[in-house]
């Protein structure tokens, strides 16, 4: 698939995403070619960007990763929340990203887990990453 | 459309066309995400490496109870909610 093409795709997708992410209070900004960074909002009202690098998109899996907005930088653990599957400041060690995959290829050959490019691949991520930050079994603030 | 009915629609972001089907007055949330998974082909459960896969029904940005009755959850017979899945790696 051309960039062109993902970069469509990839518009296209998030264009709904602000529409209907309007209830969680989520932010886009983006696209910037096959960039597009999303906030979200946990459940202790804590904010946190989300940077996700849309290759191949959406046949392939994104790179996502927290970000600190004002440098833009994955790397600072801050910004990342201290939270099941997440793993400041390496990855997410989950079937959502193209970084869970590469720890675990196995999830490609199952059905249940496999990255699916269906639908609104970056809406039912995000979908997702709420849920996990709403639940306070998991989340448990802002990793330090 | 018989009028103690309710129109439910359930949206999942990883499908393209959303389950829309009349329910009766008692029939619960559960059996709409019963359906649901049936109609977009998914599977919950646990698996051998740990991994376990959730769903839920959230109306808005509220997480519904399974045991709710549709009926109750409608307004003027008309409930729209959608799916989301939650995996937690084994």
């Amino acid at each position: 698939m051309s960039d062109l093409q993902s970069e469509l795709n990839l518009r296209a997708d998030a264009e709904a995403v602000v529409g209907l992410g309007a209830e969680h209070g989520w932010i886009v900004e983006g696209p910037n070619g096959l960039v597009v960074d999303v906030r979200l909002i946990a459940i202790d009202g804590e904010q946190y960007w989300l940077r996700f690098i849309c290759d191949g998109y959406p046949d392939r899996p994104f790179s996502l990763k927290p970000m600190d907005y004002v440098t833009k930088s994955t790397a600072v653990v801050s910004a990342w929340p201290s939270c099941q599957g997440f793993r400041p400041p390496t990855d997410l060690c989950m079937p959502v990203c193209a970084e869970g995959f590469a720890l675990h290829p196995e999830w490609q050959n199952d059905a249940r887990l496999r990255w699916r490019s269906e639908g609104n691949p970056l809406l039912r991520v995000l979908e997702e990453l709420q849920v996990r930050l709403n639940d306070r079994t998991k989340y448990r603030g802002r990793a330090q | 459309m018989n009028t103690a009915e309710t129109d439910v629609v359930i949206t999942f972001a990883g499908a393209g066309e959303p389950l829309k089907r009349a329910y009766s007055e008692s029939a619960t949330v559960a059996q709409a995400l019963s359906d649901a998974l049936t109609y977009f082909g998914l599977t919950a459960g646990g698996d051998g490496a740990g991994n376990q896969i959730v769903f839920y029904l959230y109306r808005g940005a509220d997480r519904v109870d399974p045991s709710n009755l549709l009926s109750a959850l409608a307004h003027a017979g008309h409930l729209q909610l959608k799916l989301v899945r939650e995996v937690v790696a084994g």
